[in-house]
């Protein structure tokens, strides 16, 4: 065996070796409200939907970094989210909202967001069919 | 139905330069197929290769008509196209209907096999017997990204899709449709361009990054050839420059990606290791991972195997990044929101890999045999077993790094809800930093090796100098640069230190052996220049990252000194301070104030000052003064409600960079005034209370011209001299004033902006009374992030330099060739 091969077996195993360890602790899952309630404290990512029918509290005068809202998935789930930073100021009009967080107690306590909206999706044709009746009606 | 003030033509002539183009790439294909099988024959093969030329430059031709064509739809805005109505509209100013070319799905693969066409017209004139084998794998990628234009169905399945549509054919359910008129009554304008893609980087980026995409398959298609062609080590001369210009041009468009994200896609950096950016690094690494062991084999004979698979991973991960940005199969983990054709492209795609996949392993097998291998062991002392290492790490690192990209692909093919956990970033960084200490030495030490053997006296006499400069110039960062980025800890600390010597190593060695190795002269010098830059590349990224810092650093919301956080949070993440017009609010070393905001009719963006002062705290003597004007668009959306997309504005010093952007403001139209005044009867000494505190009137002073010769302008004047008291123990002072004149009212109101005050006076019997108003649009408040980012010259002057030293390079190689 070369020295070159053996230089890139212990590459590879160290890289495979560095993987394996830290893999459980740098990957986590999607989950559903239910589902995170029941992992407390561990980071995941949740997909869900806001709440329309509830307020978003958010007021940049008082405090920038807090933003209050509720979140809805479809499989009935409802929480709680905070979020300390600006409010995206998409939200309102968001189809789906991804957050990575934990859960703390009934709250969701989130880091990161990132939304879903029509307006990324306007090469959807369903979306684009929306849109042009909407014209119709201007 | 006829429909009025359609342009049909141009759109047809599209349309036939897509099949035209499609046709021309089949015949070059199979034409170039013969012309290398009948390379023996040589009245054959000269017929074949003469129709094969002719039917690439047919296609050369009609992809250049392609993007007129639908350069003149977007121009005109013929908005009766898909394409346009989709990606452009009236009001986007003339400079960014180029980025609506390549906003779209056809736009990006119209550019990609523009590219092919420029590169294959400038093999066939470049390198004689390569032409043929080359060119088929070219004209064969050229087949597929013409079907990614055709839009036709094959039994019911779409094949690609073509950017000539029409509105009308798309959606024909719709009821605007059922109108003759439906262009002049209701599709009068298109929906615009991504205001993010608004950007002079965007006009550039996407062009530069294809043709970096576009030419990873020359030195793929060139090993194929040589396997092909059964001369294994030949292709690699004529197969060099290319290389290296492939390497540079990827790795300037990456970078222009970066500089784009860093000016206007606020994610507060130029890199977030996101997928797409990613899925441009990991070809990029693999490339330059190639070009090495290309070197290797050409002055050695050594990895005479590897080099193949090399260049077939840079190929094949190339596709397979298209396939991660352009499928939608990413889906909820990036931020760029390509969506995609959905599954015909995700399929389409697939097919693809595996054709080229199956040509190379074919190649590849037939041949393993018969490639030349050299059976003595490399030398640790070579240059080229330190080459190999190079290589094989960065193999590692772009293994490492589609792994992490490629999780939602592993959820998809096995079912599982696996995501990259709670910092992203880490999980990549702290094994890149592991990399980027490995890499600099190798790249600081290897030019001072000598190809087979080096003699130890001689190396260690020539590497002595540029180590113990390296070492204290470095020790000297270290201990005079504060870099003390310990969020994660001394260990990874450390490694930053570590990699900053590693870095500075690379820098000194490389700028050293420019004089030392090549006298000077800088024709010969490509690879020590590139090299040079590569390692001010990993300095300038050190630096500024760990000493990234957060200057809106925002404890409290709004600053109120000694009030504690009320929601008792933990210190992350809260990096967004409210500046309110006209109150200079401390944030981090400097005073910076919201002075106003400006819009013109005719461009969408609403511009903020925003001054910044830094003082000296001993003298108040100013040290730094600038105002920065930080911009953002107001997009109109449902409901009335507006949607707010921020671009940043930074202060340029040569040593660092003081970036801005706004987060958050008012809505505009939610900024309408329905409170009213309440007055309140009061004499001097009275306390009148508000929500948030106590106001006393200190004065009242009544004036008339009579009594009073100042008042020339007046009948008579009301004054009040009041100090508003909050109830976080600051005070304002405020002089709301009534006058009269010809027994008109004229109120002069007083506003106390952070305490949402409007105060002013009113005249009830021969009493005064003091009005309040508190309302929420007194208030004009902007929320904001800003950053500090040293040293980050150094990055983008490292890209520049090692970007020169690949085209010296490829200029030595393409001369020695000729």
């Amino acid at each position: 065996m070369k020295k070159i091969h053996i230089v890139a077996l212990v590459l590879i195993a160290a890289a495979i070796a560095y993987m394996l360890i830290t893999l459980s602790k740098d990957l986590t899952t999607y989950d559903t409200i239910a589902s995170a309630r029941q992992k407390q404290g561990k980071f995941i990512h949740l997909i869900a939907k806001l709440d329309r029918t509830k307020d978003i509290e958010y007021n940049p005068v008082t405090d920038p970094n807090f933003l209050a809202f509720y979140a809805i998935d479809s499989l009935g789930g409802q929480t709680k989210v905070i979020y300390h930073n600006t409010k995206p100021p998409e939200l309102e009009m968001s189809e789906r909202i991804v957050m990575k967080g934990k859960m703390n107690g009934e709250v969701f306590e989130c880091k990161e967001i990132l939304l879903k909206c029509p307006s990324k999706y306007k090469d959807d044709p369903l979306q684009q069919e929306k849109a042009l009746e909407q014209k119709m009606q201007d | 139905m006829i429909y009025q003030g359609e342009h049909l033509f141009i759109g047809q002539l599209g349309h036939f330069c897509v099949l035209l183009s499609f046709v021309a790439s089949i015949v070059a294909t199979f034409a170039y197929f013969k012309a290398t099988q009948t390379s023996a024959v040589l009245n054959e093969h000269m017929a074949w290769k003469k129709l094969a030329r002719t039917a690439f430059i047919i296609e050369t031709v009609a992809v250049i008509a392609l993007f007129v064509t639908l350069y003149t739809i977007i121009y005109n805005h013929y908005f009766e196209y898909k394409y346009a109505h989709q990606h452009s509209k009236r009001s986007l100013p003339t400079k960014y209907l180029l980025s609506c070319l390549w906003e779209g799905q056809e736009g990006s693969f119209m550019l990609w096999s523009f590219w092919h066409c420029i590169l294959g017209l400038g093999i066939m004139f470049k390198s004689g017997k390569w032409e043929a084998p080359v060119m088929t794998i070219i004209s064969l990628a050229q087949i597929f990204l013409a079907t990614f234009l055709l839009g036709i169905y094959f039994f019911d399945v779409k094949i690609g899709s073509n950017p000539f549509v029409l509105m009308r054919n798309e959606f024909p359910g719709a009821p605007v449709f059922q109108d003759p008129l439906y262009l002049q009554k209701y599709l009068r304008d298109g929906n615009g361009l991504n205001v993010l893609l608004q950007n002079y980087w965007m006009v550039i980026h996407p062009p530069v990054l294809f043709l970096g995409f576009a030419s990873t398959i020359v030195p793929f298609a060139f090993a194929v050839a040589g396997l092909w062609k059964k001369d294994y080590t030949g292709w690699i001369k004529a197969a060099l420059p290319w290389t290296l210009f492939s390497a540079a041009m990827l790795g300037i468009g990456i970078m222009m990606g970066a500089a784009w994200a860093y000016e206007s896609l606020t994610f507060g950096g130029y890199w977030a290791w996101d997928p797409v950016e990613n899925a441009s690094l990991v070809p990029w690494l693999l490339v330059v991972a190639g070009l090495h062991t290309m070197l290797i084999n050409k002055s050695t004979g050594y990895s005479s195997k590897s080099v193949y698979w090399f260049l077939f991973f840079a190929y094949l991960l190339l596709l397979y990044s298209t396939f991660l940005t352009r499928t939608g199969v990413l889906g909820d983990t990036s931020v760029h929101s390509f969506t995609g054709e959905g599954s015909s492209l995700f399929w389409h795609l697939i097919i693809m890999m595996a054709v080229f996949s199956a040509v190379f392993l074919t190649a590849y097998f037939k041949n393993r045999r018969q490639i030349p291998v050299i059976h003595k062991e490399e030398d640790v002392s070579s240059r080229e077993f330190w080459m190999f290492v190079g290589a094989l790490v960065f193999l590692i690192s772009a293994a490492y790094i589609t792994f992490f990209t490629s999780l939602p692909v592993i959820n998809k093919i096995f079912g599982t809800h696996k995501a990259i956990g709670e910092d992203p970033e880490y999980v990549y960084n702290r094994v890149m930093i592991l990399i980027a200490i490995v890499i600099g030495l190798l790249t600081a030490i290897t030019q001072y090796l000598k190809y087979k053997k080096t003699p130890r006296s001689f190396w260690t006499k020539k590497i002595l100098t540029p180590t113990i400069v390296s070492f204290i110039i470095s020790l000297l960062i270290s201990i005079f640069g504060n870099i003390d980025y310990n969020k994660y800890g001394i260990g990874y600390l450390g490694a930053i230190h570590l990699a900053i010597f590693s870095a500075t190593y690379a820098v000194i060695a490389n700028a050293m052996y420019i004089w030392t190795g090549v006298k000077g002269k800088l024709s010969l010098a490509g690879g020590s220049v590139a090299h040079l830059g590569f390692g001010m590349v990993l300095v300038g990224i050190l630096i500024s990252s760990s000493k990234k810092e957060v200057i809106s650093i925002n404890r409290t919301g709004i600053m109120i000194p000694g009030l504690k956080d009320p929601k008792g949070r933990d210190d992350s993440g809260l990096e967004n301070i409210t500046l309110i017009k006209g109150v200079p609010t401390p944030m981090g070393k400097y005073m910076v104030t919201y002075e106003g905001d400006s819009s013109h009719p005719a461009d969408e963006k609403m511009y903020f000052k925003v001054n910044y002062v830094r003082k000296d705290t001993a003298t108040g003597k100013v040290l730094e003064a600038f105002d920065l004007y930080p911009n953002a668009f107001l997009m109109k959306a449902d409901e009335g409600k507006t949607a707010l997309s921020a671009n940043p504005d930074s202060r340029h010093y040569w040593h660092k960079d003081v970036f801005t952007f706004i987060t958050s403001m008012p809505d505009p139209e939610s900024i309408k005034d329905t409170a009213t005044f309440r007055d309140h009867p009061v004499q001097q000494g009275d306390t009148v209370f508000y929500s948030n505190g106590y106001i006393i009137v200190d004065q009242v002073i009544e004036a008339n011209k009579h009594t009073n010769k100042d008042l020339p302008l007046v009948d008579s004047a009301w004054l009040a001299d009041v100090t508003v008291y909050s109830n976080n123990g600051i005070t304002y002072k405020a002089q709301p004033a009534l006058f009269s004149k010809d027994n008109a009212p004229i109120a002069k109101r007083d506003t106390v902006m952070s305490q949402n005050l409007v105060l002013q006076v009113n005249k009830v019997g021969s009493a005064i009374a003091l009005g309040v108003k508190e309302s929420n649009a007194v208030m004009k408040y902007i929320t904001l992030k800003a950053f500090q980012f040293p040293f980050i010259n150094i990055l983008w002057l490292g890209i520049l330099i090692m970007s020169a030293g690949f085209f010296i390079s490829m200029r030595h190689r393409f001369k020695k060739d000729s």
